[in-house]
């Protein structure tokens, strides 16, 4: 009898800290799922934050995806690891953490029945579109597991193109605002000629008398002493600002390239 | 009875575990530095590792972020980052058989032990769990990072 309460009580003690780890595994990596209207499978977009979390601009990106007939969700890369901002330190989350919750997310998208898992590309800001590029480089592509998803396209919105290997496995557009002084848009440029003929294009849009984070609409001008910036002689100091032609600019150019690169696959 | 509706709980929770950790687990992990060691890797020390790191260019990949950045370390201490087309200068030194630096990308210095492992060498930063870095080593300041 006191045998039998023992192996009772191992096994409600194991029973409820394997249901602890379930529910912890199991907390969603889709912040904001947002689905077009229709029953699906619907083409995807996994939408990656910058420096400062989740702000404004991803709603609105958001909306504008779901009115075309695109899904989207957010992918937080903060909060699980109490992090509020990481413009001053940009080690506070790694890039290559960045990168696996962009596949976690991927994953679970593409398991749901009203996505088309062969229809999802990521698209990021500023640090999130750094993310952008690393989750689509070949060296990424090369760690994955047999069998695991693949991004179809990638959208990266002002990012660093300083830092990232110039092989990619998928499409890529950048948007980069000419006035850009925390990842200039000559970096993106440069990297896009770096790209060997034959290999998925690599486009840069460089937007007229834009800074940097232009699709923050709420955004006035303003520098910011403390961020951290790899490209200015002191390493720190940038300058953000809102631009509406410039984040309708960028619209237009999402559109274009998301209904190229997101094409039904044949026989589909 | 109680006890077998708990096992069957108990089964199906693993289960679903199992599941979910699979599902979650995309990108092969990179090896810890006692994985590094269990596979007969050594590390570099002493004038070796001073003679490995000046005026030598060190290109370093990362398989987890795709980032390949070239770094030149001066004799004098100085070492030269390639941003693209812009270069940052900071401070290395060698500590505790240790290549240590200040970072571009945060304010603090890290310090990180080299690996060689056949023709691979790796680095395994100290307070990380994982060795993120492939190095490879090229006489001379061959990109011209320091002009």
């Amino acid at each position: 009898m006191r045998h039998r309460r023992q192996v009772l009580g191992a096994l409600v003690g194991t029973l409820l800290l394997f249901s602890g780890a379930v529910q912890a595994q199991q907390a969603s990596r889709l912040l904001s799922l947002t689905l077009p209207a229709g029953p699906g499978p619907h083409p995807a977009v996994i939408l990656l934050h910058g420096c400062s979390g989740i702000l404004d601009n991803q709603p609105m990106w958001q909306q504008f995806l779901r009115d075309r007939g695109y899904a989207s969700a957010n992918v937080d890369s903060f909060t699980l690891r109490r992090v509020s901002e990481i413009c001053t330190d940009f080690t506070r989350v790694r890039m290559p953490d960045r990168v696996r919750d962009a596949y976690d997310a991927l994953v679970e998208m593409a398991d749901r029945p009203d996505i088309d898992a062969q229809r999802i590309a990521v698209m990021g800001f500023s640090n999130g579109g750094v993310a952008t590029l690393a989750a689509l480089t070949r060296a990424v592509e090369s760690q994955l597991m047999p069998g695991s998803p693949r991004f179809r396209a990638g959208v990266a919105v002002y990012p660093d193109c300083a830092l990232t290997s110039p092989r990619f496995y998928a499409p890529i557009l950048t948007l980069i605002g000419e006035l850009d002084d925390w990842t200039p848009a000559a970096e993106c440029v440069t990297l896009g000629q770096k790209i060997a003929p034959g290999r998925p294009a690599f486009t840069t849009n460089v937007l007229p008398k834009a800074h940097h984070a232009f699709d923050n609409l709420n955004q006035p001008y303003h520098y910011d002493g403390n961020a951290r910036n790899l490209h200015k002689h002191n390493g720190y100091g940038a300058t953000v600002e809102g631009n509406r032609p410039a984040t309708e600019l960028a619209r237009q150019a999402v559109e274009i390239f998301l209904k190229q690169a997101l094409v039904p696959a044949e026989g589909h | 009875m109680l006890t077998q509706s708990l096992v069957r709980r108990f089964a199906v929770a693993i289960s679903a575990f199992l599941v979910t950790a699979v599902a979650v687990a995309q990108l092969a992990p990179p090896p810890t530095e006692d994985q590094l060691k269990a596979a007969g890797a050594t590390q570099i020390k002493g004038d070796d590792l001073a003679q490995m790191l000046r005026n030598q260019t060190l290109e370093h990949t990362n398989l987890q972020s795709g980032q390949a950045i070239f770094i030149f370390y001066r004799e004098d201490g100085r070492r030269f980052v390639g941003l693209g087309s812009s270069v940052r200068e900071t401070k290395w030194w060698i500590k505790d058989d240790m290549r240590c630096e200040d970072s571009v990308a945060g304010r603090s210095s890290v310090c990180q032990k080299i690996y060689r492992h056949g023709d691979t060498l790796r680095i395994c930063t100290a307070g990380e769990a994982q060795c993120q870095w492939l190095v490879e080593a090229t006489p001379g300041d061959v990109r011209k990072l320091a002009q």
